[in-house]
């Protein structure tokens, strides 16, 4: 994480709570500028609230900027710099392509119709097609198209590839990484296929029950925590370790180790670096949620 | 102004079949059973009760007649409108779209509350305006019919038409004005249930 970068949202004590449930419970965060951030967690573990936040969609207690805006207050404002696509947003259904494109030209100041019909090309998205009429996947392509098209500091992706196969998923983050990312341009992305992510995610937040129990840039990954799929023989030494996951799958026991290097348990049995999925399923599972400097 | 203009010519888009497509079929089968019915002699029309000549008043009657017809048509599909336009989004899911646009929610509401008043009554005003005029013919088609009514001239019937179309138009008008939604400052004054009763959404 780069600490002179300026930041595009910072969190302070952030909170929130529908009657007696506790959503958030006074996260903080920084984001800044340039980063591909993953915010990982189960379900209701306060992902979506947290992006809602963010987005103005909903007010929180404690501190909280995007874009040096207050985003509840001046949601109208952020969306000029903020883009976003959630799983359960769809298109207004009643218009055709072209005419969605004719009203976003109208009433988002930085949206380039050229742009959105330039990303269309090559896909079976035609003008005169009736938003209604389109698939999933292609309403998915259209939004993609529609919020690339925004010159927007801020693109803020909610789960928005639940229920596309594999080739829209795939089409979806190539096309995100190669004709949209910049250094000025944060992403912040949530999803449960955290595994088909990972390799565009330069940071990751794990958010478990309404706090954060990771936040780390995804290189510090391999530095800090290791996988282990231990020998039968040497399992009580790898125990000695103080794993912070173990568990044993088809006769093999795995463990997932923080602070220890791959060197040292490289005669242990098989050592790696934990996937992002494992090492957020062996986070999950840790007594404590606030661990180490996490 | 163009974001205005915009999310108003939103609103038509998404409700261009009640205030456009269904008042054009409407029109359209009202005035092919009209011709159909005056043209193969049915329907009687008999001498007036008054004994006074028919094509006096006829006209501009049948005017009145279609400017409160297409009023009442107005009020229930404004009613339909307002009750419905403030929870489409939401149950369509198309609200976290909106909601992305650089757009205030008041803008939004506004622009809602203004298409029903402006463009959806230009609309319902403009229909009336067709059947009043499509019904000299068919007066004209019925004198051919039925020699006891006289159909007014085509200069009288200008003159009728532009009076009962300023009468109309202020009529749809106060017919608005009146079931408006109060203000919140007559709020109390209101009754708690039906069309003047509507609460815009938080």
């Amino acid at each position: 994480m780069t600490d002179a970068a300026p930041a595009i949202a910072r969190a302070r004590g952030l909170t929130k709570s529908y009657g007696r449930k506790t959503v958030l419970r006074g996260i903080d965060f920084t984001i800044p500028a340039g980063r591909i951030y993953g915010l990982v967690g189960h379900n209701g573990a306060g992902k979506t609230t947290a992006l809602n936040a963010m987005l103005g969609l909903t007010e929180c207690g404690g501190e909280l900027e995007v874009l040096g805006l207050q985003p509840f207050r001046s949601r109208a404002k952020l969306m000029e710099e903020v883009a976003f696509v959630s799983d359960v947003a769809s298109l207004p259904r009643f218009l055709r392509v072209r005419q969605l494109f004719d009203l976003v030209s109208d009433i988002h100041p930085r949206f380039d119709r050229e742009k959105a019909v330039l990303f269309l090309q090559g896909t079976d998205l035609k003008p005169e097609l009736k938003i209604k009429t389109l698939s999933k996947g292609m309403v998915a392509q259209l939004h993609l198209a529609v919020v690339m098209a925004i010159d927007a500091r801020l693109l803020v992706l909610d789960e928005p590839t639940l229920g596309l196969d594999i080739i829209y998923r795939k089409r979806f983050y190539r096309r995100l990484l190669e004709d949209y990312m910049s250094e000025e341009r944060t992403i912040l992305i949530t999803t449960h296929q955290v595994d088909e992510i990972e390799f565009m995610l330069s940071d990751v937040m794990f958010l478990r029950d309404g706090a954060i129990i990771l936040d780390t840039p995804t290189e510090e990954i391999a530095r800090r925590f290791a996988q282990l799929i231990v020998d039968k023989e040497r399992l009580a030494e790898a125990e000695a370790l103080a794993p912070i996951f173990a568990e044993t799958r088809f006769g093999q026991t795995a463990m997932v180790f923080e602070g220890r290097s791959l060197e040292e348990l490289a005669p242990l049995g098989q050592a790696s670096t934990p996937s992002l999925s494992d090492l957020f399923v062996a986070l999950m599972q840790r007594p404590s949620a606030n661990p180490g400097d996490a | 102004m163009r974001a205005m203009t915009a999310l108003i010519k939103r609103e038509f888009l998404e409700h261009r079949i009640a205030f456009l497509y269904a008042p054009s079929l409407l029109l359209v089968v009202v005035a092919a059973v009209l011709i159909v019915s005056i043209a193969s002699g049915h329907g009687s029309i008999e001498q007036s009760q008054g004994g006074l000549p028919i094509s006096t008043k006829l006209y501009p009657v049948a005017i009145g007649g279609a400017f409160a017809l297409w009023s009442g048509y107005l009020l229930i599909g404004l009613f339909f409108y307002y009750a419905d336009s403030f929870s489409a989004d939401r149950r369509n899911n198309a609200l976290l779209f909106w909601k992305s646009m650089p757009q205030s929610d008041l803008k939004v509401l506004t622009a809602k509350a203004l298409a029903g008043i402006t463009l959806f009554l230009a609309l319902i005003f403009g229909f009336a305006m067709v059947t009043a005029i499509l019904l000299y013919p068919l007066l004209v088609m019925a004198a051919a019919q039925h020699p006891m009514i006289l159909a007014p001239g085509l200069g009288e019937a200008a003159s009728s038409l532009l009076q009962m179309t300023v009468v109309g138009a202020a009529y749809l008008v106060l017919t608005l004005l009146w079931y408006a939604p109060a203000s919140p400052g007559s709020q109390a004054y209101r009754p708690s249930s039906g069309a003047g009763a509507f609460r815009w959404p938080s």
